[in-house]
């Protein structure tokens, strides 16, 4: 009664603040034991037993922060005396970067966003740290859909564009994709003709995907550039290969800017030419109308996107909560309420109805803040229940515990990282650098585009039209050069021109940078003269256009060791008897370099490169929408038992390795095992076990290594009690 | 033997299709898999046609192959064939590209295709609608054509991947909606072969074996307790893992076992010893290998990029078809060459090609009349002047030669239908 109390009161608050901070949900989260309880005895079934701390703690650190705790961190939870310690812990996750990290992962994997490919690059890294950022700030979930769904611009005013560029000329499917990722409703088939399962007809999706059909993706739209274009075709002193190199220079100035910005024009979106329903003409203009819910008002004035976010992250479209609800109980007990939560229909209906409806009454009445509705979850006894082994295909799930499951690749990865690295959740911050510094760079080089009067980027294009004609004379030579070698066969000579093209093409790539940046020089705009000043940065002015243009270097190795790396360090050193500057300067580089490789998996390429460690687990490929796997390959076996992650884990600097040096006693190393892997320590049968085992191979130099590595290898690391 | 073999096929399919489709098939769908509409599925792949072929090498040309340069040149023509000469070849009336002399005297055993058409001039759209025969769409990934080989008829070697890629290109669509192990092995480095194979460096067999033996210690009470097939099937993964570590099939990969001079005789590049690969996979039973070359994408000094592509590809080509030929291969293994597409007639302002829909492809083996030409464009290589194949009639050619089921129609989790090469016509009287 309380907690619809509180509630019922939220919900009143809700129209005046967006959002509540640390809401108290402990009511809340007995009132979801009550509402599981009354399943339970509808369906007669048994709660599962509570567990233990140790696998409470195991399942709190992945299911939150999506690792395994370090050996230092599960000993001091299992130390503790607090009598509320469990839920400090959560507190503790909830608020630490692991979530950032762990549920990054998870939202890649929804959003399909990828650090490379169909997105520029710029547009696509941006878009990944504005997830970061949003998730990080914990950004109410509603708030986040609609500045996604509302995007436009460039991606140096937001990285929400990536939203749109992602699916980059193909806006049908973006709005299918829309309608799965926020409605859990699956309008694909509806694309090409009615829905044959649901009642969706194709007319009613032209007419959602008129809200968002002409939100077009492209290259950044230089006025300027575009002026200069306009110039070039219109002097008709200029003869048609110098015109055609001129608007090539132009190209060329622009290559970085592609796909960096995101447009609404006004085109009406129309039916197919092969429309073939009776309620409408191929080719017959829609309008705009929402498939369900209250009707959106569209005038000329408004702002379709804009009204289209509106309407469909409203707390009246049940829906949007409903799939938000269901996402975070599946993150938190491992099966949705509806499964699958993704594809809706009238007829779908919740194992436990009560308690489908009073989360979605939760999650509006915490103004869709994650991290308090994930409290919420964390802190009933249902989560501290033994999980479920297994539920059926189809089957509905009543919740007596979580369920059992194999991490995520991600978890998995990640746990790997809990091994290696003491500061397991530190950022990837040179690469997060290097993303700042380039999309800084395109920015201003943007700006300054766009300053500059076109008549001397006409000149620019002019210069490098004619160095363009020398580089043709070139070819010419190389093509002669190039026959001469084929006739005699002269691999060496043919490989030798191969380098020249490339080191002419270099040349050339200059020669655009050096123009255009003399033509900003000429400039008689101040504004342009202070980007100028900026973009030098001390270097070669001539050369900073051309940095302006490519990818910035770091160099890692020049910056110093701070914070917790850098206490570790000195203890390490002193530890390991590290007195010479060589070894000192070895471990030293060691740690600067960690950051780079062995991070968590939010931290490196989304998705990682093929072959990798997370995809070889099923990370998603990021292509169509929770596209992870959990299934079992050799590859993956062949990948711990003989790849490089298990030289990482049993190299003498990793995190365990240094554990396990620190415990004296084989007794005490054996602990540090159990902990560092498994969070508990060993059964008195186990140890029994092991240290029959240990005295076999007593022989062995590297038998904790082999020992280590043989843990590693186990289901029960793999799988989530 | 036979009946057994039939069983497991059976078992094979039946656990493809589940994986295939997940759960929540309608009622009116089951019966597409029910043991009756597998039979079907099965024999549909030798009651429709017979199989002219056994396995594909597929040769991608990625970035977009100049077709006037190496398949299709405009003799006399210098307006569209700037500094490219054509040559004759052993087939009467088929030129080809200077840049291709060896392949040249091969071209008796050739079937050239000089009416490709496609739908797009972006790279990501063309190559997809290459591999898949569908357009790229963002709500959902189609497989590629070897997958759809391994779903109908398995691995051709059950220790062995059913599909193999070579080369560097991340754009393969892989197993798409299909179930991963339908997918393509991705080889980058054909020297290095499979990854993860041997122990670690310092790693002896004993040591190998008592972390084997730890692990199963450490694991046997978990293993105990939670009996459930997701932790067997990992436990059975190692155990096929240590199996596969010692498997003889491992010298699929070996490119060391083969004789220095064949090797040079391929090229050293990657894609010389990529196709050298390929073969070696074939005789061991792998029946869809792809082997990528690239970038043919010449926007910028067209005829000095092009002419060094061509001599790795003649090389290592003109070594591919001979090596097997002279071991009996040739009839059963289809060679296909393809691009995503063509480039302009039109030397541009850099003395480059840009992209174009319109190109050309080879097939060599696998059951294909040699010396012939098919299709035809106009006499500057820039319309089609007879008989358009697009990449779904090519898939679909490619898919009879396998004895494919064209026609059938199956579904994706999604509950979307789908067809091999979807609807594309297979080029049936190119056929010996």
């Amino acid at each position: 009664m309380k907690a619809l109390l509180t509630s019922a009161f939220a919900v009143i608050c809700l129209t005046t603040t967006p959002h509540l901070h640390a809401a108290d949900t402990s009511a809340a989260s007995k009132k979801i034991d009550e509402l599981l309880a009354a399943g339970w005895r509808k369906q007669k079934l048994q709660p599962n037993a509570p567990v233990g701390d140790e696998v409470f703690l195991r399942r709190a650190y992945l299911t939150v922060a999506g690792r395994i705790p370090t050996y230092q961190e599960a000993t001091a939870f299992l130390k503790s005396e607090a009598p509320n310690k469990r839920a400090q812990l959560v507190d503790a996750l909830l608020d630490s970067e692991g979530y950032t990290h762990h549920f990054l992962s998870y939202w890649s994997d929804v959003l399909r966003a990828q650090s490379v490919g169909v997105a520029g690059s710029t547009t696509a890294q941006n878009y990944l740290n504005f997830l970061r950022d949003s998730l990080k700030t914990n950004k109410p979930y509603d708030q986040l859909a609609r500045e996604l769904v509302s995007s436009a611009g460039t991606c140096f005013d937001t990285g929400a564009i990536g939203y749109y560029m992602r699916d980059r000329g193909m806006p049908l499917d973006n709005l299918s994709n829309t309608t799965r990722v926020f409605l859990g409703t699956r309008m694909e088939c509806a694309q090409c003709h009615d829905h044959p399962f649901d009642k969706w007809t194709q007319k009613q999706f032209y007419e959602m995907a008129a809200f968002t059909h002409n939100m077009t993706s492209g290259s950044y739209r230089s006025t300027s550039a575009d002026e200069t274009n306009k110039m070039i075709r219109a002097d008709k002193t200029l003869d048609k290969e110098t015109q055609d190199l001129m608007r090539q220079a132009i190209t060329e100035v622009v290559r970085p800017l592609r796909d960096t910005q995101v447009v609404q024009n006004k085109a009406a979106i129309r039916l197919p030419h092969d429309y073939k329903y009776s309620d409408a003409n191929p080719k017959d203009a829609v309008p705009a109308a929402v498939m369900f819910g209250k009707p959106v008002e569209i005038g000329k004035e408004i702002d379709h996107s804009k009204a289209f976010a509106e309407w469909l992250t409203s707390p009246e479209n049940p829906r949007f909560t409903n799939l938000i609800a269901n996402r975070l109980w599946k993150k938190v007990f491992g099966l949705a309420l509806i499964e699958p939560l993704d594809d809706l229909m009238d007829s779908s209906t919740a194992s436990n109805p009560e308690l489908m409806k009073y989360l979605e009454q939760q999650m509006v009445a915490l103004g869709y803040d994650m991290k308090a509705y994930l409290r919420m979850l964390l802190n009933t006894q249902t989560f501290a229940r033994e999980s479920i082994k297994e539920v059926g295909m189809g089957e509905p799930c009543y919740f007596q515990g979580p369920v059992f499951r194999r991490m995520s690749a991600e978890q998995a990865w990640d746990s790997m990282i809990a091994l290696i690295s003491p500061v397991p959740d530190q950022s990837n911050w040179s690469a997060r650098e290097r993303e700042r510094v380039e999309s800084e760079k395109r920015h201003l080089l943007a700006r300054m585009l766009d300053k500059t009067e076109p008549a001397l980027l006409y000149q620019a294009a002019k210069e490098v039209a004619g160095a363009m004609r020398v580089q043709n004379k070139e070819f010419d030579q190389l093509r002669k050069e190039l026959d001469e070698a084929r006739a005699k066969e002269d691999k060496a000579k043919i490989s030798d021109i191969q380098r020249r093209l490339g080191q002419s093409q270099r040349i050339l790539r200059e020669t655009v940078s050096r123009c255009f940046h003399a033509a900003a020089e000429k400039s008689g705009n101040a504004e342009v003269k202070q980007m100028l000043a900026e973009m030098s940065g001390g270097g070669e002015m001539e050369m900073a256009m051309m940095n302006a243009m490519e990818t910035p270097r770091l160099e890692v190795r020049e910056r110093d060791l701070e914070g917790a790396l850098k206490e570790r360090f000195l203890k390490d050193a002193e530890m390991l008897g590290y007195k010479d500057e060589k070894s000192r300067k070895g471990y030293e580089g060691y740690l600067k370099t960690l950051h780079q490789t062995w991070v968590r998996a939010a931290e490196l390429p989304s998705p990682a490169p093929r072959g990798h460690f997370l995809r070889e687990f099923g990370q998603s490929d990021r292509e169509v929408i929770e596209n992870a796997s959990d299934e079992a390959s050799v590859p993956q076996a062949l990948l711990v038992m003989n790849g490089s992650i298990g030289s990482q884990i049993t190299s003498g600097w990793s995190a365990l390795m240094l554990n396990l040096l620190k415990a004296k006693t084989p007794e005490g190393k054996l602990d540090v095992l159990f902990l560092s892997l498994y969070s508990r320590q060993p059964s008195d049968s186990e140890r029994a076990l092991l240290r029959q085992r240990l005295e076999s191979y007593a022989g062995s130099k590297t038998v904790w290594e082999d020992l280590a590595l043989a843990a590693v290898s186990t289901q029960r690391f793999i799988f989530i009690e | 033997m036979k009946a057994t073999n039939e069983l497991s096929r059976r078992t094979v399919m039946t656990r493809m299709a589940q994986s295939c489709l997940g759960v929540g098939l309608l009622p009116s769908m089951q019966h597409l898999f029910s043991a009756k509409a597998l039979a079907a599925g099965e024999g549909a792949a030798t009651a429709m046609q017979a199989p002219t072929a056994r396995n594909v090498i597929f040769l991608y040309m990625t970035g977009g192959q100049s077709h006037l340069d190496t398949w299709d040149p405009k003799p006399g023509n210098t307006e569209v064939m700037g500094a490219t000469k054509a040559i004759k070849t052993s087939a009467d009336g088929v030129l080809i590209g200077e840049y291709l002399p060896r392949t040249a005297r091969l071209m008796h055993q050739a079937c050239v295709i000089n009416s490709m058409a496609t739908n797009t001039a972006a790279h990501e759209q063309a190559n997809y609608f290459m591999h898949t025969s569908y357009g790229l769409r963002s709500t959902i990934k189609h497989p590629g054509l070897g997958s759809w080989l391994s779903f109908y008829q398995g691995p051709g070697n059950p220790d062995l991947p059913p599909y193999v890629f070579i080369g560097n290109d991340s754009r393969h669509p892989g197993a798409g909606y299909m179930a991963r192990k339908h997918g393509p092995l991705m080889i980058n480095n054909p020297e290095t072969g499979l990854q993860n194979v041997r122990p670690q460096k310092g790693v002896t067999d004993d040591r190998f074996a008592m972390r084997r033996d730890m692990a199963q210690a450490l694991d046997a009470e978990f293993q105990n307790r939670w009996d459930v097939p997701g932790v067997k099937a990992y436990a059975d993964m190692y155990d096929d893992a240590v199996r596969m570590m010692k498997s003889e099939d491992l010298a699929a990969f070996d490119l060391s076992k083969e004789p220095a001079e064949l090797r040079a005789k391929y090229g050293r590049e990657t894609f010389g010893q990529g196709c050298l690969l390929a073969r070696r996979l074939v005789e061991h039973g792998v029946r869809f290998i792809e082997v990528s070359l690239g970038s043919w994408d010449t926007h910028t000094a067209n005829f000095i990029s092009t002419p060094r592509l061509c001599e790795t590809l003649d090389t290592a080509l003109s070594a591919l078809v001979q090596d097997l030929d002279s071991r009996g291969l040739l009839q059963q293994t289809m060679i296909v060459l393809a691009s995503e597409f063509g480039r302009t007639p039109k030397i541009n302002q850099n003395q480059g090609r840009d992209h174009y829909p319109i190109f050309s492809s080879v097939i060599f083996g696998g059951g294909i009349k040699g010396g012939i030409k098919y299709g035809a464009t106009d006499k500057d290589g820039a319309q089609i002047a007879a008989d358009k194949v697009g990449p779904p009639d090519l898939n679909a050619t490619i898919g009879y030669a396998l004895g494919l089921p064209l026609s059938q129609v199956i579904y994706s989790p999604s509950k979307r239908p789908f067809t091999v090469a979807d609807k594309g016509q297979p080029l049936t009287h190119l056929f010996a």
